[in-house]
Order: structure tokens, then sequence, then C-alpha cells
């Protein structure tokens, strides 16, 4: 008899075990899945939040200018000091490389914002910002692409000839 | 006795731990389908607004009245209304030959109540459905043709044109025999570009 009893005491202590071990695995799993789609949720949030749209750029054979409008289309205001923040890239098709801003050396890039209409400094949506890239050269004939990239990594690119 | 009570107490057990189990589970599935609805219902909306915004500049209109007046009449081609008070947030881009015959592109501010010849910017002067000069829905006060004044209230509906009139200074004065491309795009980024030479 006492050893029916032993047996049944370690089934049931085997079965209490193996149960604990499921449900410890699969909560685990369970929370790792949970804040894997927290993130994912946050991230598409995130985007959301911070989106921009380069609407136009043109520039003249000859000159060194090229002028760049950049309209705010996310949900979120960027500061001034945010906007700074951002990375310009330009040159010719295959050939962009980074522009630094406000540089003393050309080639750089300023801003300003076009239709500020609360006038609180800040890029906000809807509003448009004006970059101006001064060139080291000028520019000739052929395709050129611009990119801008906002503090949050979000980025939109154009392209135009010459 | 214990002998045939052991089943009962093994189930009872698995039932204590799953049970809870299967509770969090729940909860955890009801907490990620809020997120995912909030996220769905936000992304939702942003693409139903832009799909909704739409607008066509009528290029057959683009005449230039002298040498810095600009006109042409674009339409409201979306499923969305546009206030008057987000008129300040259009880009109007205007890309054309100066009478000293340089190619050069501007962007236009708006300003309804702006001097022409003192200062460059674009207002509306005029609104049309169809062939009518009239307006039933959300009519914009006042009237675009009360030129010079600020609508405070009223929508661009769908369907309806309005007539942007784009004012130069003379030292920005145009040759109107030479093509020009105009850009305009709205709040949300929707925009559209034509490029002829005027009539």
């Amino acid at each position: 008899m006492s050893h029916v009893i032993i047996s049944e005491v370690f089934v049931t202590v085997t079965a209490i075990i193996i149960v604990s071990v499921f449900a410890a695995t699969f909560l685990g799993n369970l929370q790792q899945l949970r804040d894997a789609q927290i993130l994912v949720t946050q991230s598409l949030q995130e985007k959301m939040s911070v989106d921009i749209k380069i609407i136009y750029a043109v520039g003249y054979e000859n000159e060194d200018i090229v002028k760049v409008w950049v309209k705010n289309t996310g949900l979120e205001s960027i500061p001034f000091n945010l906007i700074k923040s951002g990375d310009l890239f330009f040159g010719p098709s295959g050939e962009s490389t980074y522009i630094p801003y406000n540089s003393s050396s050309l080639p750089t890039w300023n801003f300003t914002i076009l239709n500020d209409v609360d006038s609180d400094d800040c890029w906000d949506r809807g509003e448009t910002i004006l970059i101006t890239i001064h060139l080291d050269s000028p520019l000739s004939k052929g395709d050129y692409y611009v990119r801008y990239v906002a503090y949050t990594g979000e980025y939109d690119e154009y392209s135009f000839s010459i | 006795m214990l002998s045939s009570y052991s089943g009962v107490i093994i189930l009872a057990i698995a039932a204590l731990i799953i049970l809870p189990v299967s509770y969090i589970t729940w909860y955890h599935n009801q907490i990620l389908i809020a997120d995912y609805k909030d996220t769905l219902v936000t992304l939702g909306n942003i693409y139903l607004k832009v799909k909704s915004f739409s607008l066509d500049i009528n290029a057959s209109t683009i005449e230039w009245r002298d040498n810095k007046t600009l006109c042409f009449w674009v339409l409201n081609s979306g499923a969305a209304s546009i206030s008057v008070n987000d008129f300040t947030y259009i880009d109007v881009i205007l890309t054309y030959n100066t009478s000293d015959g340089e190619t050069i592109t501007i962007w236009v501010p708006y300003n309804p109540t702006g001097n022409p010849g003192i200062e460059i910017f674009w207002r509306i002067e005029g609104v049309k459905v169809g062939s009518k000069n009239v307006e039933i829905v959300n009519p914009i006060y006042p009237s675009p043709y009360y030129v010079g004044s600020k609508p405070a209230s009223g929508k661009w509906d769908p369907g309806e044109e309005l007539l942007f009139v784009i004012y130069l200074t003379p030292e920005y004065s145009a040759n109107t025999t030479c093509p020009v491309a105009i850009y305009i795009s709205l709040k949300c980024g929707v925009y559209d570009y034509v490029s002829r030479v005027s009539s």
C-alpha cells in the first residue's frame, strides 16, 4: 500500500511540475510576444507622428543654389532645433552626399519656416519650410537627387532634372 | 483512499494552474487587440483623409491678366471640404520667366488682404460650381468676390472651383509669352501640378 501511495504522490508532484513548467514557458513567450507587438505598435505610432514630404525642389544650370520645399504632413510639430538635427543629402543621381547644416564652408544648407501661422517657431502640421542648399560648384545639366531625413529617421526624397 | 482521489487531485491542480493562465492569456489578448485597434483606427483615419483630398488645376484657364497678375481656376476634385482657415497652409509654387528673361521659382504666400503690386501673394477672387457663380454648400463669407477681405468662414467643398489669383511685384514681373508651371499642395500634402503656355 505504501508503495502505491508513494507512486501516487510521485505522479501528482510530476504532474504539478509539468503543468508549472508549461505555464511558465507559455506565459514567458506570451509576454515576449506582447512586448514585440507593443514595440511594433509604438514604432507605427512614431512613424505617423513625424512625417514629412518634399513637395518641390528646383535648381538652375550654372547656379549654385538649390531650393527644396518640405511640408510637415505628420501629426506632431517639429521644434526649430530639431529641424536642424535633420540630415540632408544632395547631389547628382547616384552620387548624392551628406550636406552639413549651417557650415562655414560649402556646401551647406539652412532653412526658413515659410508659413509659421502661429509664430511659435515650430514646424507645425501643414506648414512648409524652405531649405536652401548652397553648393560649392554651379549646377550643370543632369538629374539630381535630394533626401531630407527628420530627426526620427523618417525621410522623403525627390528627384529633379536640369 | 488517496489512490481513488489522485486523478481528481491532479485534475484540480491542473485546473487551478490552467485557469489563471487562460485568464492572463485572454487579458493580454485584449490589451493587444486594443493597441492594434487604436493604431489601425489612426492609420485608417489618416489614409481616408489623405485619400479624400484631391485638387485639379484647370490648365486651360491659366491666364496672365497683366505681367504681374496670374489667374486660374482650381477644382476641389476630392471628397472632403477644405476650411478657408486652412488656406494659409496651401502651398502655391510658381515657375515662370521674368521680364528680364530669367527663369525663377517662387513660393507664393496666401494673403487675402495683400496689396497688389506691393507684395507677392495669392488669394481667391471667385467661386463657382460648374458654370454657375454660386455656392450653395458651406458658403465662403465674405464672398471671394469681395476682394481684399479675409474669408472668415466657409469651406471649399467638393465640386467647387476657386479662382486663384497670384500677384507679383514689379521687380518680379513676368514675360507672359513664356510657359508657366504651377504647383499647389494642400495641408495634407496632396498636390496638383500643371505646366503650360498661358493664353
